[in-house]
């Protein structure tokens, strides 16, 4: 009886001394959305510049919010401080909430930033235990504190907005490639792997909308475009959004997207053929020819015709035959753009294929890996592609008035 | 630590029973006299101030006009049968027998040749006399005679046979027990028509002398089972029985546990298949309410509609049931544990629509919650108690109050109000409602858990109460068998209802004395060729 009670009193103390230690409730936290991180120079002193996108959450569902919605839904913050914690303290003083960056979906990077090599960001980002490795990763065209102003045209938040871009839009179009954390910090620890990130632009396609955060540059949007390349910690370049089709050609990642094929049919005028790109891999293979390495690529893509603009007999198996041709060549003089891109103009390893020949030739690897960045720019590629056109829709032939 | 108190509470209530004090209230052990007038003023003595007994004596028309005093208790008995059988065949029809030849044993040639009635016991002691008359039998004496004859001609207004109240079926019997034990016992004795099938009654409460029968079918049930219900119910002494309820908490394995371990029931088909299965089954006069040991957990997530149904779709309410199981127990739990610790778990759009709902709200998560839960309760029981015609007003005011005000005046968040009507309408889904009972104690601890330590908090909980499920017994039967200890064959009928032909054996807990249920193996196979003609090609 009296070990009962004793056991008693002790599983109730188990429970009561902690006393709802850490308790929080949801409405007292500060949902982090997104983080933009920039790099100032401050009395001569390089500085981290820290923008936070925070959740609204009376700005956000439920029906009492959407008519007294006078505010955005979230709240730009930015400091600035030596390190990024430091910038996050003093955020925390403007906050009457507690910051909270466990849902934090994105991270965009500055230029500057990403220039000036992105090691201590990435290890503020490994370090804290509330980053989530699925967090989507971004570099902006300028600061990232600017992009963060711009307003939502669709969705509540920003954050979500772009988010959903990424997810939702581009893989149906294949021009930009949606990377998170683990793969983006993968690729910078891996020796013969170059990170991309995708690019983060901010364009006025129209005039004001006439919504709120008046004190921001209005009728501002947000578009993804293209790619951001790095060579080992820092950005080397990017990549135009067409080049981006063809990098996915080559690492086999291509999920959708359009080809224009221009066809030639006996004397009449070329037509312009859009082809919708159903299926898409590729092989690299690395391979010594006279001693010297080189890569080979193999890729196979299948499309099917989606609109045809002129008189191209698209159903006859005559100019499926020379569309497949055409096809092909296209897709080659793509892929072999993003390689000049990548490798000629930017030196950057995005393909991987230092990986690949440490995967497949390690002895070899090790003779060259010091040295890797000058092998690689001069190394031959070889571009192999065989595309068909596998279906052309509802219709053959053009529609043809008479 | 509790001894000394023992000790005193002994010493100042409780009397040591003796013989007197049980028979009690002026009743005594005499025997039946020859002399009729005797008799009669005993049992008038022991009858003082009862209004509602009748004596009435008459002269029979037999051996010279011989004085009968007849004792019954008016409305317990019927009086035309009365009138029909015994007082008119007594006073005008008996006169033709030829009477005057000598009889050795006037009681015995009473009772074989002139009272016509289906059921006559004779009786020597006037303290039986007494309980017959108080049972509702018509007791008869004779002049001369030192027996005293007990008629069984009860018959009071009773409830018809109507639905059960707890425990409602789509398809399946609508019977349900009535406060009588013999049309009780008809029940059930209509779907098992076996001799095997045997009851034995006895009385328990000193005063109130209840009715109270033990059913089982010899040869399947374990006779240590049925000796240790007998065993149990032997032990009570209590001056009053009004429920099977209070048996119930006479004989349960653990009286202080949440959770039940008798199951009490209104269906006669519910207790007919348990003793085909090898439980016991305990009747109580004046009561619907059966009782059916043993009883394990599991069996209280079944409801015996479950038999009925084709198994496809009684194994998926089954599945149903376990997770309402689940949001009845831990709905509120984690909703307060998730919101108040764990954000990071949640979706992000979900948790900015929770914290937009939670915008204004005074209370912490805890304290809605518990404010919500207790709320409903109240509403619960106030549904349950009040007369039928108020019924409605305070579901009214229960849906305006708890739906609408409380949320407009920004008291309750709407998330709260969801979860609360989630985790109501769930625990209304299982088929127990006693079962049901134990959760709906058991959501309220665990809210505190969670709110002093989140998932971990909860999870303690959880363990802490398998453990204790484990630990309990229903005689002799685990109480979570048969998942744990496993019996593999006996999950046949456990998560899922599998097909009638599949289930073969009995549960190995109670069963298994006659394992087999049935022949290995009768899975319906259509015929080589169609009946009628096996030419449609």
């Amino acid at each position: 009886m009296k070990k009962k009670v004793i056991a008693f009193i002790l599983v109730l103390s188990v429970s009561l001394c902690p006393g709802c230690w850490s308790r929080r409730e949801v409405e007292d936290l500060a949902i982090v959305t997104a983080i933009g991180i920039d790099r100032m120079i401050l009395d001569g002193k390089e500085k981290s510049k820290l923008s936070v996108l925070v959740a609204r959450p009376s700005q956000l569902g439920g029906q009492q919010a959407k008519a007294t919605a006078e505010t955005n839904a979230d709240w730009l913050v930015s400091e600035v401080g030596d390190t990024l914690y430091e910038a996050m303290r003093k955020i925390y003083r403007r906050s009457p909430r507690n910051l909270r960056i466990y849902h934090n979906e994105m991270v965009i990077i500055g230029e500057d930033s990403a220039r000036a090599g992105v090691q201590d960001i990435l290890d503020y980002l490994q370090r804290h235990k509330d980053i989530r490795l699925r967090t989507w990763m971004f570099v902006s065209r300028g600061d990232a504190g600017d992009a963060m102003k711009v307003l939502p045209e669709f969705e509540n938040m920003l954050s979500e907005e772009i988010s959903e871009i990424l997810v939702k839009s581009t893989p149906a179009i294949s021009d930009t490639l949606a990377v998170d954390l683990r793969r983006f910090s993968d690729a910078l620890v891996t020796p013969g792997w170059d990170a991309v990130l995708p690019v983060i632009r901010t364009i006025n396609p129209r005039e004001a909308t006439g919504r709120k955060r008046e004190e921001k540059e209005a009728g501002q949007t947000i578009v993804l475009e293209g790619l951001a390349l790095f060579r080992k910690n820092r950005l080397a370049g990017f990549m135009a959004p067409e080049e981006v089709t063809g990098f996915l050609y080559i690492i086999g990642e291509t999920q959708r997207g359009a080809i224009t094929l221009e066809h030639k049919s006996g004397n009449g005028s070329p037509s312009q053929i859009a082809v919708l790109i159903s299926q898409a891999s590729s092989e690299i293979k690395p391979v010594f020819k006279e001693g010297r390495l080189e890569m080979e690529i193999k890729i196979d893509a299948e499309g099917d015709v989606v609109e045809v603009q002129g008189d191209t007999a698209v159903g006859s198996p005559d100019v499926i035959k020379e569309m497949n041709r055409e096809f092909s060549q296209k897709v080659k003089s793509i892929a072999e753009k993003s390689l000049e891109t990548a490798q000629k103009k930017f030196k950057s390893d995005v393909f991987g294929f230092g990986k690949i020949v440490h995967q497949k030739y390690p002895d070899y690897w090790r003779e060259v890996e010091q040295d890797w960045y000058e092998i690689y720019p001069e190394m031959p590629v070889t571009v192999k592609v065989d595309a068909k056109i596998r279906r052309t829709s509802i219709i053959a032939d053009p529609f043809q008035i008479r | 630590m509790f001894k000394k108190w023992k000790k005193i509470i002994k010493k100042a209530f409780v009397k040591p029973h003796n013989e007197s004090q049980a028979i009690g209230r002026g009743e005594s052990k005499e025997t039946v006299s020859t002399d009729l007038d005797k008799n009669m003023r005993h049992l008038k003595a022991v009858f003082d101030r009862c209004t509602d007994i009748i004596f009435r004596e008459f002269e029979a028309a037999i051996g010279g006009g011989v004085k009968i005093a007849m004792v019954y208790i008016d409305g317990l008995v019927n009086k035309e049968m009365l009138t029909e059988d015994l007082v008119k065949t007594l006073m005008y029809d008996v006169a033709s027998l030829n009477s005057s030849a000598s009889v050795s044993d006037p009681a015995g040639y009473l009772s074989r040749r002139i009272i016509a009635f289906t059921e006559v016991k004779l009786q020597d002691n006037l303290l039986d006399a007494v309980n017959s008359v108080l049972s509702g039998e018509t007791v008869l004496f004779v002049d001369g005679v030192s027996k005293a004859f007990a008629l069984s001609t009860q018959d009071w207004v009773q409830r018809a046979v109507t639905e059960p109240a707890t425990e409602n079926v789509v398809r399946g019997p609508r019977e349900g027990f009535t406060e009588n034990l013999q049309t009780n016992y008809t029940l059930i004795r209509r779907r098992i028509k076996s001799s095997r099938l045997k009851f034995e009654t006895m009385k328990i409460g000193a005063i109130t002398k209840t009715a109270v029968s033990i059913g089982y079918l010899e040869g399947i049930v374990n006779n240590k089972i049925v000796d240790e219900v007998r065993n149990r119910l032997q032990r009570i002494d209590i001056d009053g029985i009004l429920e099977s309820g209070y048996i119930e908490e006479y004989i349960e394995d653990a009286p202080m546990t949440v959770f039940p371990t008798v199951q009490a029931t209104e269906r006669p088909d519910k207790v007919a298949g348990g003793l085909l299965e090898g439980q016991v089954v305990i009747l109580v006069d004046t009561t619907p309410f059966a009782l059916l040991v043993p009883v394990t957990f599991p069996q209280l997530l079944q409801a015996s509609e479950d038999y009925y149904l084709r198994w496809p779709f009684a194994s998926f309410i089954r599945f149903i049931r376990f997770v309402t199981l689940n949001i009845a127990l831990l709905a509120p739990p984690l909703y307060i544990a998730i919101t108040t610790y764990h954000q990071e778990m949640l979706p992000t759009p979900l948790l900015i629509s929770i914290a937009a709902a939670r915008e204004g709200v005074p209370f912490p998560a805890f304290v809605e919650a518990m404010l919500m839960e207790t709320t409903f309760e109240v509403l619960r029981e106030a549904g349950v108690r009040l007369p039928k015609a108020v019924g409605q007003a305070v579901s009214i005011v229960g849906a305006l109050v708890i739906g609408d005000a409380a949320v407009s005046a920004g008291l309750v968040s709407p998330a709260m109000v969801i979860i609360v009507a989630l985790t109501a309408i769930s625990s209304f889904s299982l088929p127990s409602y006693f079962g049901a009972f134990s959760l709906r104690i058991l959501r309220f601890p665990l809210m505190a858990l969670a709110a002093a330590l989140g998932l971990f908090g909860v999870m303690a909980g959880l363990l802490a109460l398998l453990i204790h499920l484990c630990s309990l017994r229903s005689f002799g039967v685990p109480y979570i068998s048969p998942l744990a200890p496993t019996s593999w064959r006996d999950l046949k009928d456990m998560f899922f209802r599998m097909p009638w032909w599949s289930m073969f054996t009995r549960p190995r807990m109670t069963g298994s004395k006659e394992p087999a249920r049935q022949d290995y193996m009768q899975k319906p196979r259509p015929p080589r060729r169609r009946p009628g003609g096996g030419s449609g090609k």
